[in-house]
């Protein structure tokens, strides 16, 4: 077999190897499901466009899928610079082809370039081929034309391996040279936020499968392609690995932390114990960015709408800590991300009480953050008449959500939430309530003698619905494995 | 017959179209040092684990210590001590710390003491202040055998217990588990190196393809002529024909 051969031959290896691992965790049929509903979700969405296409103009729509697209990529590529370390940590034992360089006689390079390929191949086929062949599907009722959905399947592909391809080469940059990553970063962020403040120039136009899409010119074409051929080239030659990384030392501070959290009784020692793998772990930083990092994106975005292009949205200090119970799901799935769990299976301790563990974790966290964010914003708006009942929206949304998480998805979050029934209910319990909310926030100057006690109504429904699932939790992951 | 510690009647677990554990009915009284012999895949680790509470059986029933694994299996895991098959301690506590979280789960009052003894008695003060994620595999088996004995339980349960380790750490911990045993304790252990089992077990039992092919003391179950890796083999090679 020739040396192309035996890297296809390792390409499906690394597929078949992808498939049983998400198979294995949320079942064969649930991880089936999810491109399906991707398919019914995008037919749908084809069937309606005449319809969003009065309220959204078709650039516009382009905008928004080619930029998530892009985005999505670059998630997979952070995805895999964590990979192996998240990996090593959620699913413990189990091994994996991208260690075999570590055993085996194979240049990591060469591995390297057969999971990239293989990565770019799962998603293609998992989201994305789903996402347009819904489109293809509404054709016989909407009428598209087959060369435009072709056309569109691949943009799609090419503002997807941008992303991809963008995320590995930073990370190789990273590997080998951290504070030059870091300075990059900064000065790229810097003048994109400038030239889009400034508006210099339509940033759009920096994504040539975008560009591709709106002028069909195959200069675009040509770009993109060597583009995400110059970046993945970049991304594997430059790849270093550092096998056996150093060690730190560390002072016993269990029983010590475990005094800190005695307040929380049974909870008190798996929660020090989740304490001290968040300082260790690194993680700390990247859980307050994932829940801070949105709530300040959402706060610049409408200060930019409202300040600078002078749109007047009714958005205020309550929208605001609707949104926090929202943010704060991300933070229940990076603490399950901490440590491989399976220890604990040989102690008295049920998997139960780790979920519950992370509740309060959590809890403990966005008292601190959402309270401080909404004090400072409060400030920022002269809307501080509003903190009460905001800090109450905030608090009892986000019982209601990380409840409601916690019982739907136990210790597995990242991977219970590909399964498209897991999905569907947490969809369900999420979005009504958060809807609600955002309409009454944007009631609630109207006439707050009204708003204010129907918004607190509601917030008491949330507090009782986060109690039930809170309890729920015994019931529904007493008798569950801490194995994978 | 001493007092009954372990007991088991026509215990099968099966995984889809697989049976792992088929059948087994066995008693092991205290102060015994149960091995369980068996070939990979033929059982043992299953058998293990139902019996520590950490797997259903499909069906037939069992005691530990008077309590039904199946349906208390918080109860039970706080009576016994379980070292399991893969040496997984938490990754970022280090070796002292999770001796003392393994104080605080259990509620031991002289958490400090007792860690103190092991970590001199295993030679790990030269690595106590490292994550256990960077701890050598032999390293990581001592401290699990530490935190599975460390609370002195009535009973244990080793799963491959001299894995990864040594000669001299090996024959350190059968002489511990001695004192153990002289000192009231039980142990049930799944082992493949049949050396370790014929002098150190006072019951085996071989188990293959999920059936109890043999059980008793050891001199009962080796003929003239043969060792205990002879019985072995016989025995299992007997059942591997039947099927």
């Amino acid at each position: 077999m020739n040396a192309v051969g035996q890297h296809l031959r390792l390409v499906r290896l690394m597929m078949s190897e992808e498939l049983r691992l998400n198979a294995g965790l949320i079942g064969r049929v649930q991880f089936l499901l999810f491109p399906v509903m991707i398919l019914v979700f995008s037919l749908i969405l084809a069937l309606a466009s005449k319809q969003l296409l009065v309220a959204t103009p078709l650039d516009q729509m382009y905008v928004i899928l080619h930029a998530l697209l892009f985005t999505y990529g670059l998630a997979v590529g952070g995805f895999a610079l964590m990979g192996e370390r998240i990996a090593n940590r959620r699913f413990g034992q189990v091994s994996l082809l991208l260690q075999t360089p570590t055993l085996l006689p194979v240049r990591f390079r060469t591995i390297f370039l057969a999971f990239y390929v293989k990565d770019i191949i799962y998603y293609i086929l998992f989201t994305i081929a789903p996402l347009v062949a819904g489109i293809a599907l509404s054709i016989p009722m909407t009428g598209f034309r087959v060369s435009s959905v072709l056309f569109l399947l691949l943009t799609a592909i090419l503002s997807f391996l941008l992303g991809i391809s963008l995320s590995f080469s930073l990370s190789s940059v990273y590997v080998r040279w951290r504070a030059g990553f870091t300075a990059l970063l900064g000065t790229v962020g810097a003048l994109l936020t400038a030239s889009y403040l400034g508006k210099w120039f339509d940033i759009t136009q920096l994504l040539p499968s975008l560009e591709l899409q709106r002028t069909a010119d195959l200069w675009y074409l040509l770009l993109s392609a060597a583009l995400v051929v110059g970046l993945s080239a970049f991304a594997v030659l430059t790849l270093q690995v550092r096998f056996g990384s150093s060690s730190r030392l560390f002072d016993a501070e269990m029983l010590e932390t475990n005094r800190s959290f005695e307040f929380a009784r049974g909870s008190g020692t798996l929660m020090a114990k989740d304490w001290i793998d968040l300082k260790r772990s690194r993680t700390l930083g990247p859980v307050v960015a994932a829940y801070v990092g949105p709530l300040l994106f959402l706060a610049i975005l409408f200060w930019f709408v409202e300040g600078i292009i002078q749109v007047r949205i009714p958005i205020n200090l309550i929208f605001y800590s609707a949104m926090i119970g929202f943010f704060s799901v991300s933070i229940y799935g990076w603490l399950n991300l901490l440590d491989d769990p399976s220890f604990l299976e040989v102690l008295p301790v049920r998997v139960s009480d780790m979920v519950k563990t992370k509740v309060l974790m959590l809890s403990l966290f966005a008292l601190a953050l959402s309270t401080a964010f909404l004090i400072v914003l409060g400030l920022a708006r002269s809307e501080l008449g509003l903190l009460p009942l905001a800090l109450l929206v905030g608090y009892s949304s986000t019982a209601f959500m990380v409840c409601g998480t916690a019982y739907l998805t136990g210790l597995r979050t990242n991977s219970y939430l590909f399964d498209p029934r897991v999905l569907a209910k947490f969809a369900l319990m999420c979005v009504p309530p958060l809807c609600m909310l955002v309409i009454l926030s944007f009631n609630y100057a109207n006439n707050e003698a009204f708003f204010g006690p129907v918004i607190a109504g509601l917030c008491f429904l949330l507090v009782c619905g986060g109690y039930l699932l809170y309890r729920g939790i015994d019931r529904r992951w007493g008798r569950e494995s801490f194995m994978f | 017959m001493s007092e009954t510690i372990i007991e088991t009647d026509s215990l099968v677990r099966r995984f889809g179209d697989v049976i792992a554990v088929n059948g087994v009915s066995l008693s092991i009284g205290k102060g015994e040092l149960f091995g369980l012999l068996g070939a990979n895949g033929a059982g043992k680790s299953t058998l293990l684990k139902i019996l520590s509470g950490q797997l259903e059986p499909t069906s037939g029933r069992c005691t530990v210590l008077g309590v039904d694994p199946a349906k208390d299996p918080l109860k039970v895991k706080s009576l016994i001590g379980i070292l399991p098959e893969v040496e997984s301690p938490p990754s970022f506590l280090t070796g002292r710390e999770y001796l003392h979280f393994i104080g605080l789960v259990r509620k031991i009052n002289d958490i400090e003491t007792r860690a103190n003894w092991w970590i001199h008695f295993l030679d790990m003060d030269g690595v106590e202040r490292v994550p256990c994620k960077d701890l050598s595999r032999g390293t990581r088996q001592k401290l699990m055998f530490a935190a599975a004995l460390i609370h002195e339980p009535p009973l244990v349960f080793l799963d491959e217990p001299f894995s990864g380790l040594d000669p001299r750490y090996q024959k350190l911990l059968r002489e511990h588990l001695s004192g153990y045993l002289e000192r009231g304790g039980t142990v049930f252990m799944c082992t493949h190196i049949l050396e370790i089992a014929e002098k150190m077990c006072s019951q085996v039992g071989i188990i293959s393809q999920g059936r109890l092919v043999a059980i008793g003391r050891p001199e009962d179950i080796i003929r003239d002529g043969e060792g205990l890796d002879g019985a072995f083999m016989r025995l299992t090679e007997r059942e591997d024909a039947k099927t």
